[in-house]
């Protein structure tokens, strides 16, 4: 009408995004799929010294935690777009343009990226100190310590592009539809 | 006395392909309708009702035919454009109040405000007003699973009216609701209409809620049966 359109920014992305994360059920199952992930990096990160075979292992569980931490990561924003059809609809009528849908489910998986490498440094500290009492803390690196952060929220990123790309195209007449 | 109508629409049509045959949800509808109007659309369920709505408020575009907003032509605009229709000069009301989840009652209503660019404290300002307004002032921070159908609609009326805008569309607004309390949201919607000046037309297949209307528009099969002056 005078050319304005609408406004969502990061700090309004924000305070939604956290509402849902804290109203979400399967929330804990994110968090847990990525802060094993995390854990298991971070006990690496942890512990460098140890023979050769038992750095191979320790690689493989990596890897193997790291799958596993974005396919159900994946899954989870899925069902989660997909549990909110309707309210993204919502959303859409009222002034959302698709780029704010987007937005808000990134940082959605952002936040939840950061929880769940908060929660794997713990598990990772904890970890460690059951497995090699021989083991002195003073050894953390912080570069160990912020990169499992950065995994964990890349991990939680990119698992998420194709389910928010996917709420991001949901027409709302479609969704809004079926009553009841 | 009545001058320019705030909507109008001239010879729309929009037309649904489904396995080969073609449905014809709308088909050559005009209608007018003037700033502080409380019209009532009833027809039987796929008259074409939603179809009308979808229509005015940019979310679909026509096969055939025109909306003119204010006398904007709507097929003229953009995404953003009509995403600051939807955001600014429309308030929806739906039948199954689609409020979301996981907000309260206050945050709910003031949702709208954040899309139209105002401050979420005052956005929370406007948004506890307007509760107010619809009697849900000790409902703030009620989830919207912890209140009843009417006040879920209640709440979804506050919502509608939060960025004052010129137009309200209602779908089947009391679908939902039992039979005392559709009457009652109706009551309150036509309130609103006389207090604050705002359009509001409202689909219904029930004709028990149409009193009081300014016109009633009657659709059938996506066609204008009749259009009543109160
Ligand atoms: N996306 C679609 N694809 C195919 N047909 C559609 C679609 N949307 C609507 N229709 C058809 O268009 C007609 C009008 O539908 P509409 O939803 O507008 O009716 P309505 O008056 O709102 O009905 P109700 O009272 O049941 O809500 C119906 O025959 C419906 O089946
Ligand atoms: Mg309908």
């Amino acid at each position: 009408m005078n050319g304005d359109s609408t406004h969502f920014g990061l700090t309004d992305a924000f305070r939604l995004g956290l509402r849902y994360i804290r109203g979400r059920g399967q929330a804990p199952v994110n968090i847990a799929s990525i802060s094993l992930a995390s854990a298991f990096y971070a006990y690496i990160a942890l512990m460098r010294m140890g023979t050769q075979t038992l750095r191979t292992y320790r690689l493989w569980l990596l890897s193997v935690a790291v799958i596993v931490a974005a396919v159900s990561m994946a899954t989870v924003m899925l069902i989660s777009v997909y549990e909110r059809y309707r309210e993204i609809g919502v959303l859409k009528c009222l002034g959302a343009l698709d780029r704010h849908v987007f937005l808000l489910l990134i940082v959605e998986a952002l936040i939840q990226g950061l929880i769940g490498g908060g929660i794997g440094i713990l598990l990772g500290f904890i970890s460690t100190l059951i497995s090699n009492t021989s083991t002195s803390l003073t050894g953390v690196n912080y570069l160990g310590l912020s990169s499992t952060l950065l995994l964990s929220t890349l991990i939680s990123i990119v698992s998420s592009l194709y389910p928010a790309y996917r709420a991001m195209r949901l027409n709302p007449i479609e969704v809004l539809r079926y009553e009841v | 006395m009545k001058s320019e109508p705030l909507i109008e629409v001239v010879d729309l049509a929009r037309y649904y392909e489904m396995a080969g045959t073609i449905i014809k949800a709308l088909d050559g509808v005009n209608l007018e309708f003037y700033r502080g109007e409380y019209v009532s659309i009833v027809g039987p369920s796929g008259s074409g009702k939603t179809t009308l709505f979808n229509l005015i408020g940019g979310l679909d575009r026509p096969t055939r035919g025109k909306v003119y907003v204010d006398g904007v032509d709507l097929a003229e605009l953009d995404a953003y454009e009509l995403a600051w229709l939807r955001c600014r000069k429309i308030g929806y009301i739906f039948q199954n109040f689609n409020l979301i989840g996981v907000l309260t009652a206050l945050e709910n209503v003031a949702l709208p405000t954040v899309f139209a660019g105002l401050p979420w404290e005052e956005g929370l300002k406007k948004a506890e007003e307007l509760l107010r307004l619809v009697g849900l002032g000790d409902r703030l921070g009620h989830l919207p699973s912890e209140l009843s159908a009417g006040q879920q609609q209640r709440v979804a009326i506050a919502r509608a009216m939060v960025n004052d805008p010129d137009i309200i569309l209602a779908d089947e607004p009391t679908g939902n609701l039992d039979h005392e309390t559709g009457r009652r949201i109706i009551g309150l919607l036509q309130r609103l209409n006389r207090e604050r000046e705002v359009t509001i037309i409202a689909a219904t297949h029930d004709v028990e809620m149409i009193k009081g209307s300014d016109r009633v528009v009657w659709l059938r099969d996506g066609r204008v049966e009749k259009i009543e002056v109160k």
